[in-house]
C-alpha cells in the first residue's frame, strides 16, 4: 500500500491537470486570505481610531470642565454640563470590542455585529436592536473568506480532479492491474489519499504564508495557533470527502457517471443539506422578534411613568446609601428605567431562551452536515461566531453595570465630575473566550464521520463488481 | 428537420431516469421553500399587524401629557411583508423590520432577522427564488452538457451530419428540444410558487419575474449547449460548465461584496451620530438661528419678551430644531439608502457575465423586497415622523404660552395623528430597477447564444 501511495504521489506531481486544480485552490485561498487580511487590518485601524477618539473626548471633557471652573468658558445649560454625572451617564461610553483574532480566516457574524456601540445608563433592552448602517444587499451576498473556500470550493476542486479508477475501468486497465496484484480498491484509496495530500499541503502552505503576512500587516492582533487549528479542522473534512469519493468510485459505471455523481454529492452536501438544516431550524425554533418586546417595553415604561413617584420612593428606600435630592428628574428617570428593566426581565429571559433553543437545535442538526459543522467551527475558531459575540454582549452588560455604579452615586450625592473621576471612568472588560473550546470535539466528530464513510466505502468496494472474480 | 431533432431530444430526455430524479428533487425543494416562505410570511404579517395595532392602542391611550413628551414617546413603524416575500424575501432579513419614530432623531432600521440566525445561515437559506437561481442552472447543465459532446463521443453526430442535416439545423433542434424540456420542468414550479405566494398579484410584477427568470434560464441553456459544442468530451463540458457555475453563482457575487466593502466601507452607528451632529452645525450656529427666529417673532408681534408672545416659543424652537435635523438626516441617512439602491443597480449591470447579480436585483424588485422598496418604507416612515412631530410641536406652540411646561394635550390630539401605513410604490416606480437588470439578462442570454453560434462552426470539423 505504501509503495502504491508513493507511486500515486509521484503521479500527482507529474499530472498537470491535478496540479492546475491544486494551484487554483491555492490561488482562491490566497485571494480569500488577502481580502480577509485587508478587512482585519481595516477593522484594527478603525478600532484604534475609535479608541483614540474616545480618549480625545475624555480629554476634551476634562479641558472643558477646567475652563468652566476657571471661568474661561461660560456656564453651559444643565443638560450639556460636562461636570454633571447624569450627562456622562446619558452620553455613555463606547464598548470598544477588539476585532476577533482570526477575522481573516472566517468573517462569520462579524459584519452583523455593531461596532463600537455606545453603552449608556439608559435601557439596555432596546439598545440591542440598534445596528450599524448596512447595505443589506451586500450582506445577503455572503463573504468570500478562507472558510468559504475551504468548506465550499475545496471539495469541488478535489472531485473535479477526476475519477479515481472509473476511467481505468472503462479502458479495461483494472484487469491488467489486478493481474499484477494491484487491487482496485487499494488503488482508488491510494489515489484519493495522494490527491488529498496535495490539496492539504497547498492549504497548509497558503495559510502559513497568510499568517505571516497577517502578523506583519495586522501587528500583534493575530494568533498563529488559529491557522494551525484551521488546518487540523480541515484535515478530517478533506478525509470525509476522500472517503466519500472512494465509495462513489466503487459504484461508478463510467467517467461521466462518476462526474455527475460527484457533482450531485457536492451540491447535496454543501448547498442543499445546509439550506435544509437552516430551514428545519426555522420551523422547529423560529427566531424571536423584537416587535413583541417593543410593545411590552412601551407598556411597561408607560405604567412606570404613571407610578414614578412610588417607584422613586421604592428606589430610594432600597438604596439608603444614595442621597435623595428633591426634584432630581434624572434620578426619577433612572429609577423608572430600572423598574422597567425588572418588569421586562421575564420576557427578555423568554426571548433569550428562545434564541438559545434555536441555537441548540441548530447545533444538533448541524452535525448532520459536515459542511455546516466545519463552517461554524471555523467561525468559532476565528472568534466571529456566537461564543465571542455572547461574551461581547456580556461585557457590554458589565460596562453598563459599572457605568451605573459609577454615575448614580455621584449624581445622587450632587457631586461634580473632575479630573479624579474622569481618570477612573469604567471601560469595557471583555473576557476573551478560548477559540479552541470544543474544537477538539469537533475535529474528533469529523474524523469519526470520515471513518464511518470509509467503512461504507470499504463495504461498497467489497460488493463492487468492478472486476470479474478471479 | 429541426422539429425532428427537437422531438428526438425531448423524448430522450423525458425518458432519462436520472433527470427525472433531479427534477423531482428540484420540485420538492421549490415546494418546501415555498411552504417555508409562506409560513414565514404569515408569521411576519401576524406580528406586524399585532404590533401595529398594539402601538396604535398605546398611542391613543397614553393619557394626558405634554405634546413634546408624546413626541419622545413616539411610535414604532413595522415593515409589512409584501405578497411575494414568500417567493423572495430579498434584503429584508439583513435590513431590519422596524424603526422607532421619535422627536429629533431619524433612527436606523432595527430587528434584523439575520442577527438571530446562526453562522451556518450564511451558507444559504432555502427560498424559492434561491433554489431557482442557484440550483436550476445545475439542472440545465445536467440536461445539456452531453447533448453535443455525448453524441460526438458516441459517433452519432458524424452520422447525423453525414445524413445531410446542417449543423445549424441540428443545433437549433437540440436547443428547441432542451428549451421545451426546460419549459416543462421549470415553468410549472415557478408559476405554481408565484400563484401560491399571494393572491391579487400585479401582472406586471409576475411578468417581470417570468421574463427575468426566462432570460436567466435561456442564457444558461445557451451556455450549457455552447459548452457541450466547444468541449471535446462530455466530461470536459461538465467540468467547464460546473466551474463557470461555481464562479458566477457562488464565488464572484461574494467577491463583488468583498471588493465593495473594501472600497466603500459603511460608517458605524456611532460615526453616523457624529456626522449628524456635525451636519447640524455647532451650538453657536444653532443659537444664531434661534435668535433670528426670536427677533422675527418679536418684530411681528411687537413684543420684547418670549412670555408676551401669543405663541409658545419653545414649540416653535423645537420645530426649528426638527427642520435643522431633517436636513442633516436627508443628507446622511438619505445618502446611506441611496447608496444601497445605487450599489444594487451597479451589481445588476454585471449581469452580462454574472447573471445571478442581475437576477437578484430583478427578483427582489418585483417581489417588493429590494433596497429601493426598503428606501420607500424608510422615507414613508420618516415623512410620517416629521408630520406627527410637527403636529405635536404646532399644538404646543399654539395651545400654550412660552414657559408653560405644565400644558398637557389629551386623546383628541393623539387621535388626530393618523396611524402609520405603508403602501408599496406603484408598479411603474417599483419595477424601474428591473429595466437595467432585464437588459443585463438579455445581454447574458445574447452572449450565450453568440457563443453557441460560434460553436456551430466547430461541428463541421
Amino acid at each position: 500500500m505504501r509503495s502504491l501511495i508513493w507511486t500515486e504521489l509521484d503521479r500527482v506531481r507529474s499530472d498537470r491537470g491535478i496540479l492546475a486544480l491544486v494551484l487554483v485552490h491555492a490561488g482562491l485561498l490566497a485571494v480569500a486570505a488577502g481580502l480577509g487580511i485587508a478587512d482585519a487590518r481595516a477593522q484594527w485601524l478603525r478600532f484604534a481610531a475609535a479608541k483614540s477618539a474616545e480618549q480625545a473626548r475624555v480629554t476634551e471633557m476634562l479641558g472643558q470642565i477646567e475652563r468652566i471652573e476657571a471661568g474661561e468658558d461660560e456656564e453651559p445649560p444643565s443638560w450639556l454640563d460636562p461636570r454633571d454625572p447624569w450627562v456622562l451617564g446619558r452620553s455613555g461610553r463606547p464598548a470598544l470590542v477588539p476585532p476577533p483574532p482570526g477575522l481573516w480566516i472566517a468573517r462569520g457574524l462579524s459584519d452583523l455585529q455593531q461596532r463600537d456601540p455606545v453603552v449608556t445608563i439608559g435601557s439596555a433592552v432596546s439598545a440591542r436592536w440598534v445596528a450599524d448602517p448596512a447595505d443589506p444587499g451586500r450582506l445577503s451576498l455572503g463573504r468570500f473568506d478562507v472558510a468559504f473556500v475551504l468548506v465550499f470550493l475545496l471539495p469541488l476542486l478535489l472531485v473535479a480532479s477526476g475519477d479515481l479508477v472509473a476511467t481505468d475501468r472503462s479502458r479495461g486497465m483494472l484487469a491488467a492491474l489486478a493481474a499484477h496484484g494491484v487491487s482496485a480498491s487499494r488503488l482508488a484509496a491510494a489515489r484519493a489519499f495522494a490527491r488529498g495530500i496535495a490539496f492539504f499541503l497547498a492549504t497548509a502552505a497558503v495559510l502559513a504564508i497568510a499568517e505571516v503576512v497577517a502578523g506583519w500587516l495586522v501587528a500583534g492582533s493575530t494568533d498563529p495557533r488559529i491557522p494551525v487549528a484551521t488546518v487540523a479542522l480541515v484535515a478530517p473534512y478533506i478525509a470525509i470527502w476522500l472517503a466519500g469519493w472512494v465509495a462513489l468510485d466503487a459504484w461508478a459505471r463510467s467517467p461521466s457517471w462518476h462526474a455527475i455523481a460527484a457533482v450531485t454529492a457536492w451540491v447535496s452536501a454543501v448547498v442543499i443539506l445546509p439550506a435544509l438544516v437552516n430551514a428545519a431550524v426555522q420551523v422547529l425554533a423560529p427566531a424571536p422578534t423584537a416587535a413583541e418586546l417593543a410593545v411590552e417595553l412601551r407598556d411597561a415604561s408607560e405604567q412606570a411613568k404613571k407610578n414614578s413617584e412610588r417607584i422613586v420612593a421604592d428606589f430610594m428606600e432600597s438604596h439608603p446609601e444614595l442621597e435623595a435630592r428633591p426634584g432630581d428628574w434624572m434620578a426619577s428617570v433612572h429609577a423608572t428605567t430600572l423598574h422597567v428593566e425588572r418588569a421586562l426581565a421575564p420576557l427578555v429571559r423568554t426571548h433569550r431562551a428562545a434564541a438559545e433553543r434555536q441555537r441548540a437545535i441548530a447545533g444538533m442538526l448541524l452535525s448532520f452536515s459536515p459542511a455546516s459543522t466545519t463552517f461554524t467551527a471555523l467561525a468559532e475558531l476565528a472568534g466571529t461566531g456566537h461564543r465571542r459575540q455572547g461574551r461581547a454582549h456580556d461585557a457590554m452588560d458589565g460596562l453598563q453595570h459599572d457605568l451605573r455604579a459609577f454615575v448614580v452615586p455621584l449624581a445622587m450625592s450632587g457631586s461634580r465630575l473632575g479630573r479624579p473621576e474622569l481618570e477612573r471612568l469604567p471601560s469595557l472588560r471583555l473576557e476573551e473566550p478560548s477559540p479552541f473550546e470544543d474544537i477538539g470535539r469537533t475535529i474528533l466528530g469529523l474524523w469519526l464521520t470520515s471513518a464511518a464513510i470509509a467503512v461504507v466505502a470499504w463495504l461498497a468496494w467489497r460488493k463492487s463488481t468492478v472486476l470479474p472474480p478471479s | 428537420m429541426i422539429l425532428l431533432v427537437a422531438r428526438r431530444d425531448l423524448v430522450g430526455l423525458t425518458r432519462d431516469r436520472r433527470l427525472a430524479l433531479a427534477v423531482a428533487i428540484l420540485w420538492v425543494l421549490v415546494a418546501l421553500a415555498a411552504q417555508l416562505g409562506l409560513e414565514r410570511q404569515a408569521r411576519d404579517r401576524r406580528l406586524e399587524e399585532k404590533a401595529s395595532a398594539a402601538m396604535r392602542r398605546q398611542w391613543l391611550e397614553q393619557g394626558e401629557k405634554n405634546p413634546h413628551s408624546a413626541a419622545h414617546y413616539g411610535v414604532y413603524a413595522f415593515w409589512p411583508p409584501p405578497a411575494l416575500s414568500a417567493f423572495d424575501p430579498g434584503v429584508v432579513p439583513h435590513s431590519g423590520r422596524m424603526v422607532y419614530l421619535e422627536a429629533h432623531h431619524q433612527n436606523l432600521l432595527g430587528d434584523r432577522a439575520a442577527d438571530d440566525a446562526g453562522v451556518a445561515d450564511r451558507l444559504g437559506v432555502l427560498t424559492p427564488a434561491g433554489v431557482l437561481a442557484v440550483l436550476a442552472p445545475l439542472l440545465i447543465i445536467g440536461l445539456a452538457f452531453s447533448s453535443v459532446a455525448g453524441e460526438r463521443e458516441r459517433g452519432t453526430l458524424a452520422l447525423a451530419l453525414a445524413l445531410g442535416v446542417s449543423p445549424r439545423q441540428w443545433l437549433l433542434g437540440k436547443g428547441l428540444g432542451l428549451a421545451c424540456t426546460l419549459g416543462l420542468l421549470l415553468v410549472p414550479p415557478l408559476l405554481a410558487t408565484l400563484l401560491v405566494a399571494g393572491g391579487g398579484l400585479s401582472p406586471w410584477r409576475v411578468g417581470a419575474l417570468v421574463l427575468g427568470y426566462g432570460l436567466y434560464f435561456a442564457g444558461w441553456l445557451g451556455l450549457a449547449l455552447a459548452g457541450s459544442v466547444w468541449a471535446t468530451t462530455s466530461r470536459g463540458a461538465l467540468v467547464g460548465l460546473i466551474a463557470f457555475w461555481v464562479f458566477s453563482v457562488l464565488a464572484i457575487p461574494r467577491i463583488v461584496a468583498e471588493v465593495e466593502a473594501m472600497f466603500e466601507p459603511l460608517p458605524t452607528a456611532a460615526q453616523v451620530a457624529i456626522d449628524l451632529r456635525n451636519q447640524k452645525g455647532g451650538a453657536e450656529a444653532y443659537r444664531a438661528r434661534v435668535e433670528a427666529l426670536e427677533r422675527e417673532l418679536f418684530e411681528r408681534h411687537g413684543v420684547s419678551r418670549r412670555e408676551d408672545l401669543p405663541v409658545n416659543f419653545d414649540g416653535l424652537e423645537m420645530q426649528l430644531d426638527e427642520e435643522i435635523s431633517d436636513a442633516a438626516h436627508d443628507r446622511i441617512i438619505g445618502a446611506l439608502h441611496e447608496g444601497n439602491v445605487e450599489r444594487s443597480q451597479r451589481r445588476a449591470a454585471l449581469g452580462f457575465v454574472v447573471p445571478l447579480l442581475a437576477l437578484r436585483t430583478l427578483s427582489q424588485a418585483a417581489a417588493g423586497t429590494d433596497a429601493a422598496h426598503l428606501r420607500a418604507f424608510v422615507q414613508a416612515a420618516e415623512a410620517y415622523r416629521r408630520a406627527f412631530v410637527k403636529k405635536l410641536n404646532d399644538d404646543l406652540a399654539h395651545s400654550s404660552k412660552s414657559g408653560d411646561w405644565g400644558y398637557k394635550a389629551d386623546h383628541e390630539l393623539w387621535a388626530s395623528v393618523p396611524a402609520f401605513s405603508f403602501a408599496a410604490p406603484p408598479d411603474e416606480q417599483a419595477l424601474a430597477p428591473t429595466r437595467s437588470a432585464l437588459f443585463a439578462l438579455a445581454g447574458w442570454a445574447g452572449l450565450a447564444l453568440l457563443l453557441l453560434a460560434g460553436g456551430s462552426r466547430r461541428l463541421h470539423r
